[in-house]
């Protein structure tokens, strides 16, 4: 995924932002997909999209628990996102200037 | 035999030494005793004092909430965090309960950082997710044997109901035998205000201090403050001044009308 597509893709809904504040906020957090869901005011299968993206370029990670999928910030992997999110944005900024 | 201190130079005292390595403690105590802030306290002065990392569990509150409020008592649990001292995990509890939960959620956590203090926040929420038929006792010693068996002492948060006047229970489910301390926090009114005190119920395989004390959370944590011996009936919640000091009280008092009637 380039880095427009990847700065697109998170800024394309909103549970995406809520999820990455949740995750960069409390980055210790381990649960399921009903358990992150009910942490923003949401239900498992209204993020599951926006989760399964967010798991498809790294920022999160997933494991199995009793036959349930868990979510976890993956920490190398967001730090790589927003690395290249960061260098896009300069390089937006500079062919603007 | 080895003791891990809480560095809370008082209690320490009252534990004679500290609470002894890879014993399972509970705290106890209802809605705004302390418990939480003991401890955190307890992981901090580990990590800081003792070169000891610390993992703090917890099902309810957010870390985001935990970072701050310590941060209140200058504890600043992100930059350990940083520091691979400490994590702060935070999970639903049935993940937990889950036959291989404990191992999928905090084997790679241990590896990590290779802690000697686990606190779990708290056994209540495990209760709550126990599924129809499930044992409570059951599941709580499997946990914390989990965590003994990594070479980590567990420290268990249990919030109690607060009734003035009750028979003393610390848990409902009658989970005292699974842990080898239990320490007990208490609002106590004395003279319409409330106040809070500490006891050890219980400590295997040591001596410790039996008196009640009296503590306060201040802007430093988690501090102990001498002990209630003007008062009986501490426990009950409402104390009285012992004899000696209810027979001082009206003496002075009967001296100072005295005092007012001679002056008129």
């Amino acid at each position: 995924m380039s880095a427009n597509q990847l700065f697109q893709s998170m800024l394309s809904s909103e549970i995406k932002g809520d999820l990455l504040v949740l995750f960069h906020k409390n980055p210790g957090l381990i649960d399921s997909l009903d358990g992150v869901a009910r942490r923003i005011g949401r239900v498992g299968t209204a993020i599951q999209a926006d989760v399964q993206d967010m798991v498809n370029v790294h920022i999160l990670g997933t494991r199995q628990i009793g036959g349930r999928e868990i979510l976890f910030l993956d920490r190398s992997g967001d730090k790589a996102a927003q690395e290249t999110i960061m260098n896009y944005l300069k390089n937006v900024r500079g062919s603007t200037e | 035999m080895a003791r891990q201190k809480t560095g809370i130079v008082e209690l320490d005292a009252m534990l004679r030494g500290g609470f002894l390595e890879r014993d399972a403690v509970m705290v106890a105590g209802s809605a705004g005793t302390g418990k939480t802030t003991l401890a955190l306290q307890h992981l901090v002065n580990g990590i800081t004092k003792f070169g000891e990392p610390g993992i703090y569990l917890t099902f309810e509150q957010l870390p985001d909430q935990i970072y701050r409020d310590a941060e209140n008592f200058g504890w600043d649990l992100k930059k350990l965090e940083e520091q691979d001292k400490f994590r702060l995990v935070c999970t639903s509890p049935d993940l937990l309960l889950e036959p291989d939960g404990a191992g999928q959620l905090l084997d790679s956590t241990i590896k990590e950082i290779q802690p000697r203090r686990m606190v779990i926040d708290s056994l209540n929420h495990l209760e709550m997710y126990l599924p129809h038929g499930g044992d409570m006792r059951k599941e709580a010693y499997r946990i914390l044997n989990y965590i003994k068996t990594k070479g980590i002492s567990p420290l268990a948060i249990w919030e109690t109901q607060q009734s003035a006047g009750q028979a003393f229970s610390v848990t409902d489910v009658g989970m005292s035998f699974l842990v080898d301390c239990i320490l007990l926090l208490k609002f106590v009114e004395i003279e319409s205000a409330m106040r809070k005190a500490l006891v050890i119920m219980k400590m295997r395989g040591s001596d410790h201090e039996k008196e009640l004390k009296e503590y306060a959370i201040t802007p430093q944590g988690f501090k102990i403050q001498g002990s209630f011996s003007e008062y009986e009936g501490v426990m009950s919640g409402s104390p009285h001044k012992v004899a000696s000091e209810r027979f001082v009280d009206m003496f002075q008092k009967a001296s100072e009308k005295h005092k007012g009637g001679l002056s008129h």
